[in-house]
């Protein structure tokens, strides 16, 4: 449409479908003012309205937009939530660690599409988690790697010592529970 | 505040909502607190949960909505589309499906 044209003064409402689509996007997507709005439009489709009917226009549009974010936000939670569901189920073990990465999802599309403070409050709780949790996976892997060289020693000192051990196994005399205090004292010197 | 009561047209499209709502949720339903906001937003700013729950109970005795077995707090209840509110809505907007 060249600009050289008288601006049509026209009604928003016999907008097409897309103009009409765009012109909601200006004002709660991109929170425009009406003025700012009505300046689009007469700068981008040559179309003159005015301040009163660009808030009228909004008012009316408001409900809609709202509607389709609602319903977006709903089918992309049901959609995680089929995926997490199918995991949990199919990985009950991993249920922490899903779930962990669940949450996390949320909090970034949070962070994506929010700036108040709930929600920076909300990442920053995420992230004090996440900070923790590597904690508690590097934990994990030292106490893994403690257990495999105490197995290792405990079975090396049964070797060295298995004729002793013997004799205490076969000690008749003996009840089970002194046998393996015994035992406990001759491969780790205590058996408190 | 004197709270209005919704005219039949607003009524239809309270209920319009609330079966495309529960049909975006699927089949984990959802609870007329959070319907009450969704529909809040759409400009019915003065309904209530008396109202919203009237009219989740209209569209169940319609055979549209159906409660959500919950084991857990089952006085929280959730609410899913039916196969039949599926069929409703499919017929309203062919062009979805």
């Amino acid at each position: 449409m060249s600009t050289t044209e008288s601006p049509a003064i026209g009604s928003l409402d016999s907008l097409p479908e897309a103009q009409r689509t765009e012109l909601a996007n200006w004002l709660f997507e991109k929170k425009s003012s009406d003025l700012a709005a009505v300046k689009c439009c007469l700068k981008l489709w040559n179309i003159a309205v005015t301040v009163d009917a660009m808030k009228d226009f909004r008012a009316r549009a408001r409900g809609l937009w709202n509607q389709t974010r609602n319903l977006q936000s709903l089918k992309s939670g049901a959609a995680t939530a089929r995926v997490f569901q199918k995991q949990i189920t199919d990985h009950p073990a991993e249920f922490f660690d899903i779930l962990f990465q669940a949450s996390g999802q949320a909090v970034f599309e949070l962070s994506l599409n929010s700036r108040d403070k709930e929600a920076i409050k909300l990442i920053h709780d995420h992230l004090r988690l996440l900070l923790s949790k590597r904690k508690d996976d590097r934990d994990e892997r030292r106490y893994a790697i403690t257990r495999e060289k105490w197995e290792f020693d405990a079975s090396e000192a049964c070797l060295k010592q298995l004729p002793e051990l013997k004799v205490i196994s076969d000690e008749p005399q003996l009840s089970f529970k002194e046998k393996i205090r015994q035992i406990r004292l001759k491969l780790f010197g205590s058996a408190t | 505040m004197q709270f209005m009561n919704p005219t039949s047209s607003q009524r239809e499209q309270i209920r319009l909502s609330t079966l495309r709502y529960c049909d975006a949720a699927d089949q984990f339903g959802l609870a007329a607190p959070l319907l009450l906001q969704f529909i809040r937003s759409e400009g019915h700013r003065q309904l209530n949960r008396q109202q919203i729950e009237a009219e989740i109970s209209y569209l169940c005795d319609k055979g549209l909505l159906t409660p959500v077995p919950k084991e857990i707090s089952p006085e929280n209840s959730l609410w899913r589309i039916t196969a039949a509110g599926r069929d409703f809505l499919a017929k309203l907007n062919p062009n979805d499906a």
